[in-house]
């Protein structure tokens, strides 16, 4: 996941832009900042989700799950 | 005693005056639209009040109650409700320009329920814009103040509530809680936050914020009256398929839980610190007296708070983006600059990193129930925090400069993601004359269990409501 902070302001710029959406370069520069850190934040979750015990279900909260425990 | 006397009764005392005949639901009504339009302009607690349809259906409940048919002890009760939540006929802001003329054409599922019970609903309460934030300061609808000081935050994004039961402009609230929005607000004013489990109460007609992580809450003045709501709204929804069928509850188990000797797990200073010198100082004061009563407390032994916390912010900032994504292109001045840069950064989320955050909840759900095996509850600071001041973004915690947002949200956020029931208590005061919260967690759908506990609590330590000087 992880790239290149200047790759990280051309992939924002052209997302929001297929999605009409415009900003300034102060606020790109914000959001490279945030994004930059979410995406080493999320790299945390892979030593999670190796303690899976069986293949992934689609999240979706049940009793079973709890009461199973 | 005089009618405004009622107003700070619990509702389990003041459905017994209403029962006998002793004070009238029209008066009662009145007294708290009264005293509601008084307090507003000083507090901005509520957004609108319906007077008239109000003392309507107060009279309503009158006649009812009169002619022998008393629904329970929610019937003729004024209570108030978040501007989130639908209500048939009435605008519902969400706090935002956005929805500034937004009229619902029915009623939220749980809003429908309080009115089956012959609840009155007074008025619509201030937040936070689109619940997205814990301060309370709402750019368009004004900042909602602390009765305890009113240059203080109540904290959000359900403020509005918690500043109306507080100052008994209403008996009890409905809020929502997507990451500490009933519990912060509660305990920044004095009163009980309570959050169910997931999937024990219906969303249908509550404005989303991260679906989720969304759940409706509770304000209220004392854990009884916590209980008699949760009974009214709990159940299964066919509208809301998150919400189970073999779920409900009913108020009465408070009383039938054995809470003698209790197991309470306190998390390391890890996850707790850094905490208010004062907030520090009366949870734990709280504890030791449990503790001198037989309570046992031990170390939570659950090392992965912090991912937690993570997943709530990636999966929050992906669903409310989702959520908002064609208002935001066609609307953008509409938000808050704050609130429009949360949600472009959610825009940004990658797929595979929101359904990573999604599985890893669930490993992490499992791992926190195994840390609570042999314990019956979690307990900690609701937050680090007594109420900040207005305006006020950074803020010093015993020698750590933390952002408000933070140190309002980071000890109840993780319980959302859990999806794990949670309540904020009373727990005494901080030297400047500020309320402090704590925070008590059970097993899921243990949410009965947790109410009893927090019952025994307010027993123990006799940390309960108190009226603020206003």
């Amino acid at each position: 996941m992880s790239c290149e902070y200047e790759d990280l302001t051309k992939i924002i710029k052209a997302r929001l832009a297929s999605l009409n959406i415009h900003i300034s370069d102060e606020e790109l520069s914000k959001l490279s900042h945030d994004l930059n850190n979410l995406l080493k934040i999320s790299e945390t979750f892979d030593e999670i989700v190796s303690h899976e015990e069986e293949p992934a279900t689609f999240f979706l909260l049940r009793v079973e799950d709890y009461e199973k425990t | 005693m005089r009618k405004h006397d009622f107003l700070h009764l619990s509702i389990k005392e003041v459905s017994e005056a209403i029962k006998t005949g002793e004070i009238s639901p029209v008066e009662l009504t009145t007294s708290a639209i009264e005293r509601a339009k008084r307090l507003n302009g000083l507090l901005n607690a509520y957004v609108s009040i319906f007077e008239h349809s109000a003392i309507h259906e107060a009279a309503k409940a009158e006649v009812e109650i009169r002619a022998g048919r008393w629904l329970g002890p929610l019937h003729g009760v004024p209570l108030s409700i978040k501007d989130i939540f639908y209500v048939k006929d009435t605008v519902t802001t969400a706090g935002s320009l956005i929805f500034k003329d937004f009229i619902p054409k029915h009623d939220a599922s749980v809003v429908r329920r309080l009115r089956e019970v012959g609840a009155v609903i007074i008025g619509k309460t201030n937040l936070h814009e689109f619940a997205y934030g814990v301060t309370n300061v709402n750019p368009y609808f004004g900042a909602t103040k602390n009765p305890w000081n009113p240059d203080r935050i109540t904290g959000g994004s359900s403020g509005g509530s918690a500043a109306a039961v507080a100052t008994g402009m209403c008996f009890a609230s409905l809020g929502t809680d997507t990451g500490g929005s009933t519990r912060i607000p509660a305990a920044l004013c004095g009163i009980i936050g309570f959050k169910p489990t997931y999937g024990l109460v219906s969303k249908h007609g509550v404005f989303p914020l991260a679906w989720s992580l969304d759940h409706v809450g509770i304000l209220a003045r004392s854990v009884w009256d916590v209980g008699i709501l949760l009974e009214a709204i709990a159940g299964y929804d066919p509208a809301d398929i998150t919400t189970l069928a073999s779920k409900t509850f009913e108020a009465k188990q408070i009383g039938t839980y054995n809470v003698k000797r209790l197991k309470v797990g306190v998390p390391d200073d890890k996850f707790l610190e850094p905490l208010q010198d004062d907030v520090k100082k009366l949870f734990w004061n709280s504890l030791k007296k449990l503790e001198d009563e037989g309570w046992q407390i031990s170390e939570l032994k659950f090392k992965y708070f912090e991912h937690v916390s993570a997943c709530r912010y990636i999966i929050l900032l992906t669903e409310a983006a989702s959520l908002h994504v064609d208002w935001l292109k066609k609307n953008p001045k509409l938000y808050s600059e704050e609130l429009r840069h949360r949600l472009m950064l959610g825009l940004l989320v990658p797929p595979e990193v929101y359904l990573k955050a999604q599985r890893a909840r669930k490993v992490l759900i499992r791992e926190f129930l195994r840390a609570m095996n042999g314990l019956d509850l979690v307990a900690c600071p609701t937050t680090s925090v007594t109420a900040p001041r207005i305006g006020e973004e950074r803020i010093l915690v015993n020698g750590v400069e933390l952002n408000v947002r933070l140190a309002l949200l980071r000890l109840t956020e993780p319980f959302n993601a859990l999806a794990f029931p949670a309540i904020s208590v009373p727990c005494g005061m901080s030297k400047d004359g500020l309320p402090v919260g704590l925070q008590m967690v059970s097993k899921p759908f243990h949410d009965g269990f947790l109410l009893a506990a927090a019952l025994a609590y307010e027993e123990i330590t006799g940390n309960r409501y108190k009226i603020p000087p206003i």
